[in-house]
């Protein structure tokens, strides 16, 4: 009974993120960019290229985080605002399968953007250089597990907060942390920080996700390929933390009153 | 087992997350609604009604009692999977179309898509909706979006129907039609709670009342014996709540 629902919970997530027409806009100001970037990085030929495939693949990382957070932060909200949810759990609907689909539509959502763009690119830089360079798509695996632990942070964050602008803001903080993760690290063992900043750099240090670790942009731009450890690694991280985020959210969620 | 739904002592009071002020909405309410019987569900705005339902539906964790569906307390999952629920508010996906509403509906209760539009065949011709299986929801006026919701609520085949405010939004066509539909469920042995505002509908339809007022139940008293005294549920009501105040 639990699978058909699930499914048709999911669904009608992705449905609404996608109806929304904001990926339409992702996708547009994506393309608009990238034209643009071409135009600017025409400095000599190979150059162009290393342009194109830096700049394509983060502003790709940057339209799919955005529709995640965007639709994270806001997806829960709504449901509570608009009072669909009163109807879901008015069913014989748990709250876990009904936390489980929000998850799984906003996942899927940055996924179907996520293919897209690897795929745009690649048939982008095919155009203008005459050469496929299907490595690229090697990112859609590691910006899938990014855009996973973001997606379970933001409702992590959506189930203790009722606002999608504060949801968003704090998502948005913890994609910036979790990116310089690194820098973090050296700072807290190069420099004597002080005790009360030294305890809060080494709070977010162990508990923000190590979005860094996912970041292959540079060395996919220079055609460096991540090994399958790394990538065996990204996965199991990736369903690790969002498994983790999940069982916080429900847990908070699940003694939620909706009044 | 079967006695539709029980609830015993419930008081429900919500806490100020700032605050921490406790604010108490409903106050040790008992009461049971058997197989067949409709129950018209009153008080004036605020009241606690629509309180209690959501604590029926799991929405909101009581502050004490029980609440017991079909044998089951109301906090499990599956005894919600009887209950027809047809809010106040039509809450629907605005994106979807009337058809995609309905089977998703019916996907919650592990029907296909097929099924429930066979199931939903027939109330659509009566409700006037079977051209408007393709029209997305946000299309709709208030009074179709409301003959949706009587649609997704019976899909399911209900044993129990808890209806918050039915008729809010209908024309009169459109109310009599529910309320023909409401009575047929009710000959075929659905259990109704039905909370409303139109005192002269819950007459026609219900053969019991419940009237609450300072949190706690005030009368319960069946239409029956109600007319007997040759007095009317608006007369009681007033009785209870006060007159109405300019």
């Amino acid at each position: 009974m639990m699978m058909r629902s699930l499914t048709a919970q999911t669904t009608i997530t992705i449905k609404e993120i996608l109806r929304g027409g904001s990926i339409i806009g992702f996708m547009l100001t994506w393309l608009l960019l990238l034209i643009t970037a071409t135009a600017f990085g025409t400095v000599s030929i190979g150059e162009r290229m290393y342009v194109i495939k830096d700049f394509g693949l983060f502003l790709t990382t940057l339209a799919v985080l955005a529709l995640t957070i965007s639709a994270g932060a806001s997806i829960l909200a709504k449901e509570i605002r608009q009072k669909h949810l009163y109807t879901v759990l008015s069913k014989p609907v748990s709250r876990f399968s009904y936390l489980a689909s929000k998850l799984l539509g906003i996942w899927i959502s940055g996924l179907v953007l996520n293919l897209t763009l690897h795929l745009a690119l690649c048939c982008y830089v095919y155009l203008l250089e005459g050469s496929w360079q299907p490595t690229l798509l090697i990112n859609t695996l590691f910006l899938a597990m990014e855009g996973l632990i973001m997606a379970a942070c933001c409702l992590l964050i959506a189930s203790l907060f009722v606002t999608p602008m504060l949801v968003g803001l704090v998502s948005i903080l913890i994609f910036i942390a979790g990116r310089n993760l690194d820098s973090i690290t050296a700072l807290l063992e190069a420099r004597d920080v002080g005790p009360l900043l030294h305890s809060l750099l080494s709070l977010v240090q162990s508990l923000m996700p190590r979005l860094y670790l996912l970041n292959i942009v540079n060395d996919l731009t220079y055609a460096i390929m991540p090994s399958a450890a790394a990538a065996l690694h990204a996965t199991i991280y990736g369903f690790s933390y969002a498994t983790a985020c999940f069982i916080l959210s429900l847990y908070v969620f699940s003694r939620r009153d909706f009044t | 087992m079967n006695i539709p739904l029980i609830i015993d002592h419930l008081s429900i009071a919500y806490r100020s997350a700032w605050t921490g002020t406790k604010t108490t909405v409903i106050d040790d309410i008992s009461f049971t609604i058997h197989p067949g019987q409709a129950v018209g569900y009153l008080g004036i705005n605020g009241a606690g009604k629509t309180s209690t339902i959501k604590a029926i539906l799991g929405l909101i964790k009581q502050g004490s009692g029980s609440i017991t569906l079909f044998g089951i307390p109301s906090s499990k999952t599956k005894a919600r999977a009887l209950i027809g629920y047809l809010p106040e508010q039509p809450y629907w996906y605005e994106n979807l179309t009337v058809e995609e509403t309905i089977s998703f509906y019916g996907a919650l209760f592990d029907l296909s898509a097929d099924e429930s539009l066979k199931r939903a065949h027939t109330l659509l011709e009566r409700l006037n909706l079977s051209t408007k299986l393709h029209a997305k929801i946000k299309t709709l006026s208030k009074g179709l979006m409301q003959r949706v919701g009587l649609i997704q609520a019976l899909i399911n085949e209900p044993k129990l129907l808890i209806l918050d405010e039915p008729f809010s939004g209908l024309d009169p066509l459109a109310r009599k039609l529910f309320k023909d539909i409401l009575l047929e469920q009710q000959q075929k042995g659905v259990a109704m709670m039905i909370s409303s505002h139109i005192l002269p509908d819950i007459e026609a339809l219900c053969d019991r009342a419940i009237i609450i007022h300072n949190q706690r139940i005030q009368a319960d008293c069946d239409m029956q014996t109600l007319s007997e005294k040759h007095q009317s549920l608006e007369t009681l009501f007033t009785s209870i709540a006060g007159p109405v105040t300019p």
